[in-house]
């Protein structure tokens, strides 16, 4: 096992060099002098100059880039051009909102996706199956942004039960920070509900017709037990694998839900520095999100593997 | 004890409907075993479900029939009821034990889980009653096989462990869907023991399902053979072996293999396949693979009829004609026409 | 498909031209006249809402393609060929480190919002998760036997991968680029949303949510027409992809429980297969 556990983090590092030069090379995507772009058109030769050795743009590529790396591995992700801050510390500042938005959308997405996929095999023979299927394609087809502004037109003009903008930290006032967040999660979790909640019906399904299924209704087992206790926990197993999935969708939808909500997360850094060119700023997120990406499929192939006794890797 | 009248079960498939049981009729008593033989295909595994209702629903439904047990129709009964009487009065055991317990828990628990389902008891009091059962389907070491995956134990362990889940509640019926199939020689033997004494500890009856006469010829009291969802002979293993009346039985026999065949002889495999049964055959259902087929066979289907003390047959042939063509058949092939039959090989 | 054909044909009968700015029609409710209404523009939504469905179609139809080809090519030598197959898995690995919507993002901020740039874009987001479903569809056909007797009677390489190989990995190619057309719509949306898109006098289904954001209390039905047309033609997609893949699975023809069997190895690509989803 430990071996295992070894073996994925070493192969992580081929993947985790590809993901540092993709980021380092968006800086160089751009067409024209970056310096130019990031102070515009009208700016001093002079001022250019200097933001070029302050960014180390006048080195031969490759040297950018092992410096840039070296940098980036003790941690040292560099200053915005906007503000003169640490890109480290404007993402620290940022952090608790995406962390609890995410967080509390996942929850709510289990919520919701367990107990409709244990309802659409539960009662997998009536017309309530092609409803379900019906639901949770709409749910994938849905655009997040679209919810938003509906839930946004339903709540503050129809019906001002819940806030449609801002954000309490949760360490200040739990429940109001929870009350406050609620939409924006419920609007990733709806997104997501979908392709979980059909994952974990199919897996349903194939374990409904697994013989241990026929031994567990043949003990007398009562239906609801056997697909509780036997049919949920085949299933959910495979299912650990969608969270990987998920946290991908829940990041991309973070960064439009906290947009439009104002929350002052990640995503609403990652939106205002694209609008600013403030590219380190961009790189540092971009590449912070990436290996928080890794690391969380990483954390969810172990998971995997602990939780299914029959896969042992020795 | 149990008395099956008139069960039909039909599949509802995307070819049409399937008769998977067609009107069957047969009966069990106490402490009797008895043995369901057919080609996979002829309806078994259906029959064995349907007595306890485990099969899917839909597609498989009952258009007709009752399941007598104990002076209730177990069709009848609700599925509250029904979970009363699975695991509890008639039990069940299947093919495959490795795909037949839950791969993700340990044997304990699915042990534990039988004992509860039917008597109020503690862990603890049910953990103790789990042992009990391991030691007596011959598990040498109980605690380490509670604490064990099933993948983690051999084949035989986990036929045990399935005959121990099965005993847990004292049903006073088993059913067992071809236990040993899926096992080695040596270990359906140790199986096939274990069932018979654990028969004469508790005075239980047994359906034995199986594709293999060998099996039921060695426990059974009484021998069904099955061909496509109808019973085709039905009597005692004597009946069966030596006063064979039905050319299907027949055809069985010949394709086991025997100690006592020598070079000269053959396996005779049944020709073609078992029928389609979304559309049988007019007739006969076995007339198209019927060596001793004739046009009559085809205008009505044989019904079964006493040509013994409890031994029935569905064949138009009575037993004279029957042994004089049987004769005639083997004179036939063993005359040199080898071309017609080639090197035969088991049917199972 | 009638989103398809009234937007392919629209010029010819649209009553309102999607970009005529009639100053004293601003934000006018639905009426017979215009049917969704106007904007703050006085601009006929209905007609803005179709002309938006060319834009859409043109960048989705193109990144399925250009994605669907290139996965395709990379899954196929990939898969085949053991000796790239590690250097090539390590780069798609890399790129699927993102999530998809965030990487469009990054390139786009990059590179700038115009519809190449944004076809461009979205195609090396999506791309790299075709190549995976195809690679592992290849290792599958790679099993089988008659592959490998092509090889032993002497085929060469390029015979067996695009004569014997290709035409068995069909069906995946097809279901995964209508789940990735369906993808690449819904992306489009939100980077055009997001103001990161296709300049905003261009009619895209995002860009008039974008817009219609700022008169959300006063003329809701801006937010909802565009919105509508987005999950319509998404849902259609797919629709069509799941019932395309369940045409393809041979077991899903059982009449009632048409449950699917998943191995273990064909977990990850079925996640992705199921419905196109990024945002």
């Amino acid at each position: 096992m430990l071996r295992y556990v070894v073996n994925r983090i070493v192969s992580l590092l081929p993947v985790l060099i590809i993901v540092s030069i993709i980021v380092f090379l968006i800086i160089h995507l751009t067409p024209g002098n970056p310096a130019t772009l990031i102070l515009g058109e009208e700016a001093s030769p002079t001022s250019i100059h200097q933001l070029e050795e302050k960014l180390g743009l006048n080195q031969p590529i490759v040297v950018q880039y092992l410096d840039w790396l070296k940098k980036m591995v003790t941690g040292d992700f560099g200053q915005s051009v906007y503000s003169s801050e640490p890109v480290t510390h404007m993402i620290a500042a940022n952090l608790g909102p995406t962390f609890s938005l995410m967080v509390f959308a996942l929850i709510l997405t289990l919520i919701i996706a367990i107990p409709m996929a244990v309802i659409a095999v539960w009662k997998r023979n009536t017309i309530l199956d092609p409803i379900f299927i019906s639901v949770s394609l709409l749910g994938v087809s849905i655009p997040a942004f679209w919810l938003a502004i509906l839930l946004v037109l339903i709540f503050a003009v129809a019906l001002p039960v819940f806030p449609v903008a801002g954000y309490v930290p949760l360490s200040r006032n739990f429940l109001g920070g929870l009350y406050h967040l609620f939409l924006p999660a419920f609007i990733l979790a709806a997104v997501e509900t979908g392709l979980v909640a059909r994952m974990l019906r199919d897996g349903m399904l194939e374990a409904v017709n697994q013989n241990y299924t026929k031994t567990a209704r043949a003990k007398g087992l009562t239906e609801s037990t056997v697909l509780l206790k036997h049919v949920l926990a085949n299933a959910l197993i495979p299912t650990t694998t969608v969270i990987g999935t998920m946290v991908a969708g829940l990041m991309g939808g973070t960064v439009i839900v906290e947009t439009i909500f104002t929350i002052p997360g990640i995503g609403q850094l990652l939106i205002d520095s694209i609008y600013r060119r403030d590219y380190p700023v961009i790189q540092g997120v971009i590449l912070f999100i990436a290996v928080v990406y890794v690391l969380v499929n990483l954390i969810v192939d172990l998971l995997y593997t602990l939780l299914d006794p029959r896969i042992r890797y020795d | 004890m149990l008395k099956v009248n008139h069960l039909k079960a039909y599949i509802d498939s995307i070819d049409g409907i399937v008769k998977a049981v067609d009107d069957l009729t047969f009966s069990i008593g106490k402490g009797e075993t008895i043995g369901i033989v057919g080609e996979s295909g002829s309806g078994k595994s259906i029959l064995a479900q349907s007595l306890i209702q485990l099969n899917p629903s839909p597609p498989v439904f009952y258009p007709q029939g009752e399941i007598q047990f104990e002076g209730r129709d177990l069709l009848k009964l609700s599925e509250k009821e029904l979970c009363n009487i699975r695991g509890n009065e008639i039990s069940m055991i299947f093919q495959d034990p490795l795909s037949s317990l839950n791969p993700i828990f340990k044997i304990g628990r699915q042990l534990v889980e039988a004992v509860r389902a039917h008597h109020r008891m503690t862990r603890r009091q049910a953990e103790v009653k789990a042992l009990s059962l391991l030691k007596d389907v011959g598990i040498s070491q109980p605690e380490r096989c509670m604490k064990s995956y099933p993948h983690e134990l051999s084949g035989g362990m986990r036929q045990r462990v399935m005959i121990a889940i099965a005993l847990s509640g004292h049903p006073k019926l088993l059913i067992a869907d071809e236990p040993t199939t899926a096992l080695d020689v040596t270990i359906q033997a140790q199986i096939l023991e274990l069932l018979t004494r654990l028969q004469s500890k508790y005075g239980t009856s047994i359906i034995i399902i199986t594709h293999d006469l060998g099996v039921v010829a060695r426990l059974a009291d009484r021998i069904l053979v099955m061909y496509s969802g109808k019973i085709v002979e039905e009597g005692t293993a004597e009946d069966i072996f030596y006063r064979t009346s039905m050319p299907y039985t027949w055809s069985l026999l010949r394709a086991i293999p025997s100690l006592k065949l020598t070079l000269n002889d053959r396996l005779v495999s049944i020709p073609g396949q078992p029928p389609d049964l979304a559309s049988p055959p007019q007739g006969c259902n076995f007339y198209p693979r019927c060596p001793f087929a004739s046009p009559k066979c085809r205008e009505a289907e044989p019904v079964l009829k006493e040509i013994g003390k409890g031994h029935r047959a569905a064949c138009i042939l009575d037993e004279e004609t029957f042994e004089s063509r049987k004769k005639e058949l083997e004179k036939k092939e063993s005359g040199g026409s080898m071309i017609s039959n080639g090197q035969g090989s088991v049917t199972s | 498909m009638i989103i398809l054909v009234a937007s392919v044909t629209s010029s010819v009968w649209l009553p309102h031209s999607p970009t005529l700015i009639e100053p004293d029609q601003r934000l006018q409710g639905l009426s017979l006249q215009h049917w969704f209404g106007t904007d703050n523009f006085g601009r006929d939504v209905f007609a803005r809402t179709i002309a938006a469905a060319k834009v859409s179609f043109f960048i989705g139809a193109s990144v399925a393609l250009i994605a669907t080809v290139m996965g395709t090519l990379v899954g196929l030598l990939s898969g085949y060929f053991k000796k790239i197959d590690f250097l090539v898995m390590r780069l798609i690995d890399g790129m699927m480190a993102f999530p998809a919507l965030l990487l469009a993002l990054a390139l786009v901020a990059a590179i700038g919002g115009n519809i190449t740039n944004i076809i461009i874009a979205l195609t090396f987001a999506f791309f790299p998760q075709m190549a995976r479903v195809i690679r592992s569809a290849v290792l599958k056909v790679k099993q089988i036997q008659f592959v490998e007797a092509a090889k032993t009677t002497g085929t060469g390489s390029g015979t067996i991968l695009f004569f014997y190989i290709l035409p068995n990995v069909v069906s995946p190619i097809i279901v995964q680029g209508t789940f990735t057309f369906a993808k690449a719509i819904l992306a489009e949306a939100a980077l055009s949303f997001l103001g990161l898109g296709i300049s905003p006098t261009i009619p895209t289904w995002g860009n008039m949510l974008q817009e219609a954001q700022n008169y959300i209390t006063i003329a809701p039905w801006l937010c909802i027409f565009p919105g509508l047309a987005i999950v319509t033609t998404v849902l259609s997609l797919n629709i069509l992809g799941d019932g395309l893949r369940d045409a393809f699975d041979p077991h899903s023809r059982m009449k009632r429980s048409g449950a699917q069997r998943l191995s273990n190895k064909t977990k990850r690509e079925t996640i992705n297969s199921i419905g196109g989803r990024t945002v």
